[in-house]
């Protein structure tokens, strides 16, 4: 087999040494020792070592003949075994087909206030349900670039969550269910959060970058919340070009992340006015970014109101079709607008209880009820 | 170029060739560019044996020529075209994606690049019984999906057809190189049964493993796309396989849209479809345009429904397709 140096990923000094000493493809360095490569080319045994670590360790993995080839219908079965992360409003997990998936990046993008934040921190606190429950029972990584993480808003939505087990786990009398609810505390909630304050690129970058040396630690993470994508992107940066190429190695680190260590990643994305979008002139409302950056997620979903009700639209997806769905945030967090069946019921009319009995105490939360 | 060794031809012995090095002509491409008398002052070897040794090069080193009528019949017999499963685009492409090219389609997001490479891949497994090699890029071909297309697909419906797609997740342009290598490797010893029935492979997307090594200051990702573009090219024309692209859309200065990635790679694909939208939000109709076709004539362009069977259209013919081919044909 002879695959040229130039395909190795070997620094560009050392492929032009390789090249004019005449090693222009694997097979040339077959059977050439680390000292003797260093001395031809005069470079160090180090590097040597390397190039030939690099070009022969290859050579020596037989074309991938162990693994075989993975199709698509093992593909079907890992998926199927996957689940999703529900959001507690039936709708979108609907829309979604089964809530946000593991191993795909969703990009959430609305303008301020329809409920972006809430949304990460809704999935933050759903992708922890027990798996007695039907959920994930994983840990989340919050990564806040904004600053609008309101921890007294998660432990509010964290109760709601807590409760609305507790009742299905009573009413349905499951001692598995019952036992996991121990594990399912408020405190126990949050300190499976685990939360990064990010203030510039540089450190976003850097973290996404040190990112899967943290989930190898932790495996039980399923979840990656970047709120948001934009803010760090979108002030202070002159170079256009370096945006775009930065945006779109993270995009390939993220989407990297999901698939290696089968977590969610959700990225938060703000809107932008774009003139003359569709040709007639007007100013039009569209994701932040720019152009280029909409290739990135795998499933993007618009949050936005009209006529005093938030609707989520699901605005690109491999799998499903676009449409558009209602829904509401509560003080419990992200809801159905209208309730489908008794279940949903029981989770609104918890929901309510809760937002009476925190009435008096929830002025600092700035609950919206829509 | 390789490297001069001894026993190449008779008159290159160890002398001669320990001379040549010591003058510094260390490979084949060095001793045939260097002046033949320059090199016989410098290494003390006679002209004769220099003009063997070069002609002996020459020979074991040059392409073959071909004659026109025999290259005709080799492309006859190992040229094969694939169905794309939409009668449609069949119909605009003169028959569906052929073997021995690279076929690229460039839209903007969420304009159903993808619809059409799981659709594709569908067919090809299922109807047409081959294999497919699905390179994965940014995690967006799902199962599920691929399973409710042959579902709602005309073919065999046997969930084993999903078995002759081959699936790979690749995340940077190394490991898109390594496993294009290793396709190749695998075709060539013809061990793996999937390999020696390999007839389809989907990149879907070029643009996402390519975009973040590209512009600034960086010449190494120049290299790696050249590079990239260049085993797909072999992969498809020595191996009579197709190539399915996908690649974004940016916009030129006034507002016409052109493939990502940059003026070179431009000349990279045979065959360019544009697929965008028809206008109105929310439409799961899609227009199909042929930029660039060394067979076709300019500016066919078609329209195609996104549906849960995918782009394959299960009612053929219908009165709007008519009127499509005839606008197609007024067109032209």
């Amino acid at each position: 087999m002879s695959r040229h140096i130039g395909s190795y990923p070997i620094p560009p000094y050392l492929k032009n040494k390789l090249i004019t000493a005449g090693f222009s493809t694997a097979e040339d360095l077959e059977d050439v020792k680390p000292v003797e490569l260093s001395k031809e080319l005069k470079i160090t045994p180090a590097e040597a070592l390397e190039v030939l670590r690099v070009v022969q360790g290859d050579q020596k993995d037989p074309p991938s003949p162990d693994e075989g080839v993975k199709t698509a219908l093992d593909m079907l079965q890992e998926e199927r075994e996957q689940g999703g992360i529900i959001t507690f409003c039936s709708a979108l997990d609907e829309l979604l087909g089964g809530g946000v998936p593991l191993t795909k990046i969703t990009e959430f993008c609305g303008a301020p206030g329809v409920g972006k934040t809430q949304m990460g921190m809704q999935l933050a606190i759903d992708v922890q349900i027990p798996s007695a429950f039907g959920g994930l029972g994983g840990e989340a990584v919050y990564i806040d670039t904004e600053g609008s993480f309101m921890v007294h808003r998660l432990e509010d939505m964290a109760k709601a969550a807590m409760e609305h087990c507790r009742h299905i786990a009573t009413v349905e009398n499951n001692r598995d269910q019952l036992e996991a609810m121990a594990d399912f505390t408020v405190e126990h909630i949050l300190s499976r959060i685990h939360f990064y304050r990010v203030h510039d690129w540089v450190e976003l970058v850097a973290l996404i970058n040190i990112l899967p040396e943290f989930l190898q630690e932790h495996s039980k993470v399923r979840l990656v919340v970047i709120d948001s994508i934009a803010f760090p992107f979108r002030h202070d940066f002159e170079d256009l070009s370096l945006r775009t190429r930065l945006l779109n190695g993270l995009a390939q680190n993220c989407i990297r992340l999901a698939d290696s260590h089968k977590a969610a990643v959700v990225l938060v994305n703000q809107m932008t006015t774009k003139m003359g979008h569709a040709g007639d002139g007007q100013a039009h409302l569209v994701p932040a970014l720019g152009e280029s950056w909409g290739h990135a997620s795998t499933i993007r979903v618009l949050l936005f109101w009209e006529a005093g009700c938030r609707y989520a639209r699901l605005y690109k997806s491999p799998t499903r079709e676009e449409a558009t769905v209602p829904y509401q945030v509560t003080v419990a967090g992200v809801r159905d607008v209208c309730v489908p069946n008794n279940m949903q019921d029981q989770a609104t009319n918890i929901s309510k209880e809760d937002g009476e009995g925190l009435d008096d105490h929830s002025q600092r939360k700035r609950p919206r009820i829509s | 170029m390789a490297p001069l060794k001894v026993g190449m031809c008779a008159a290159l012995t160890v002398e001669v060739l320990n001379s040549l090095q010591n003058a510094g002509v260390r490979t084949v491409s060095e001793f045939v560019c260097t002046d033949l008398e320059l090199m016989m002052t410098r290494c003390c070897v006679s002209y004769k044996d220099l003009v063997a040794i070069r002609k002996v090069l020459l020979v074991q080193y040059s392409a073959f020529p071909v004659g026109g009528t025999s290259w005709y019949e080799e492309i006859l017999s190992t040229t094969a075209i694939l169905s794309t499963g939409n009668s449609r685009l069949d119909d605009m492409l003169d028959g569906g994606i052929y073997t021995g090219a690279l076929t690229e389609v460039i839209g903007a997001s969420g304009s159903g690049k993808t619809q059409i490479c799981m659709s594709v891949a569908v067919h090809v497994a299922s109807s047409l019984q081959q294999n497919v090699l699905y390179m994965d890029t940014a995690g967006a071909c799902s199962g599920h999906k691929l399973q409710d297309i042959l579902h709602n697909s005309a073919g065999e419906r046997e969930s084993t057809a999903l078995s002759r797609i081959g699936f790979r997740r690749i995340f940077d342009p190394w490991q898109l190189l390594d496993l294009l290598q290793k396709t190749k490797a695998a075709i060539s010893k013809q061990t793996d049964p999937f390999y020696s029935k390999l007839k389809l492979l989907i990149v879907d997307s070029v643009a996402a493993v390519l975009s973040p090594t590209l512009g600034g200051q960086q010449t190494e990702g120049h290299a790696i796309m050249l590079n990239i573009s260049r085993q797909l090219k072999v992969l498809s024309s020595e191996h009579s396989i197709a190539v399915l692209m996908t690649n974004n859309v940016v916009h030129g200065e006034l507002g016409e849209p052109w493939p990502g990635l940059g003026r070179s790679w431009q000349h990279i694909p045979n065959t360019r479809l544009l697929v965008q939208g028809t206008g109105t939000t929310g439409s799961q109709e899609r227009q199909i345009l042929v930029l660039k076709t060394p067979r076709l004539p300019r500016c066919l362009s078609t329209t195609l429904t996104l549906s849960a069977a995918g782009i394959l259209d299960l009612h053929t013919h219908t009165s709007q397709e008519m009127q499509g081919q005839l606008e197609a044909s007024e067109r032209n």
